[in-house]
């Protein structure tokens, strides 16, 4: 089932998440045969920084009974080092880039976008407003003005289609995710994960991670990514990615239930690196034999039906 | 370690040369980069 966003043409509604997916570590562990059988309809890269971060101090990830907590802390290679490096790799992938930013201040941002907006290879970014702007102390995505203030400068910079990663650690994901629709967004990706904390089994009252906190990511999160979705969709017309907990078909058409367009397959893909060619094609197999999934999104009475 | 196969950065340990990937970078790594683990 073909899926036409954001003017690109996909052959499916599943991609990948930021940062769970590596293209260029994959094809070097899996061979050529990734690019015949990619998993994924687009291939969102992980966040570029404009200057390359080493990322945060080990241990970087602890496990949960019903997913993980990462701090992994964007290590990249930079925007001179990805434009270098990695973005030749990836212009080789067989479906459409989307390559994902981050910077500390709007000007950063700016300079991000502009630098991708001119190269062809890049079908659209999505912004990761989920770190503080070190100017105001705000972190940019958990507040409707400070989004509102991020596109303003940034939107001018490029035509290319601009998706907003929305947080789920603020107050109203809906509210920030119509300053988005307002300001000049294509679309909108929810959830990111949600800040969460482990100590030390053997030093009670130490953070187990590096980073002090982290972001708690798997099917924990997902009947939260489910009502986030439903509440943003109430909210603006603008194209969802849904994202959040996803491992079967069912779960990503529970979120197309729930109005999202596209679906991102996040953790399950450290489980399973095909997990997002199965998610696809069991999807698949649950539109042809429904009605229901063939129509427009209705609201959640029929997703909770599933779980009766 | 998440994902085995380099994409998730979370097996990294430090080295003179900077963070790298237990998984595919070791699992045998030479000593002398080694940074003291405390």
């Amino acid at each position: 089932v073909s899926t036409d966003l954001l003017g690109l043409r996909l052959a499916h509604p599943i991609i990948n998440a930021s940062g769970t997916f590596d293209a260029i570590a994959a094809r070097r562990a899996f061979g050529d045969a990734l690019l015949a059988r990619f998993p994924f309809a687009a291939f969102v890269s992980k966040t570029v920084t404009l200057e390359p971060r080493q990322g945060n101090p080990p241990p970087r990830l602890w496990e949960l009974a019903g997913g993980m907590i990462n701090s992994i802390g964007l290590p990249n290679k930079g925007l001179a080092g990805y434009l270098e490096h990695d973005l030749p790799q990836l212009a080789e992938l067989p479906v459409p880039l989307i390559v994902n930013v981050m910077g500390f201040t709007r000007e950063q941002v700016a300079e991000l976008v502009a630098a991708f907006g001119e190269r062809d290879e890049v079908a659209a970014l999505e912004l990761n407003v989920s770190c503080p702007n070190v100017k105001t102390g705000m972190v940019m995505g958990a507040d409707p003005g400070e989004t509102a203030a991020l596109l303003d400068a940034v939107r001018p910079l490029t035509r290319k289609p601009m998706i907003v990663k929305l947080t789920p650690n603020c107050t109203s994901p809906a509210d920030v995710a119509a300053a988005a629709e307002a300001h000049g967004a294509d679309a909108v990706s929810l959830i990111n994960t949600l800040r969460g904390m482990a100590f030390h089994p053997r030093r009670p009252g130490t953070p187990w991670l590096g980073g002090g906190t982290g972001g708690v990511s798997g099917p924990a999160v997902r009947a939260i990514a489910l009502a986030q979705v439903a509440e943003v969709r109430a909210r603006v017309g603008l194209p969802i990615v849904g994202m959040g907990g996803v491992a079967s078909g069912r779960h990503a058409a529970d979120l197309m239930q729930a109005g999202a367009d596209l679906v991102a397959v996040g953790t399950e893909s450290f489980r399973d690196p095909l997990a997002g060619a199965r998610v696809a094609a069991e999807l698949g197999e649950i539109r042809a034999n429904s009605g229901v999934m063939a129509s427009a999104p209705t609201p959640q009475p029929a997703a909770i039906a599933h779980n009766v | 370690m998440a994902c085995g196969y380099g994409a998730c950065f979370g097996c990294v340990v430090p080295t003179r040369d900077g963070y790298v990937r237990l998984c595919v970078d070791g699992p045998v790594l030479d000593a002398a980069a080694l940074e003291a683990v405390a």
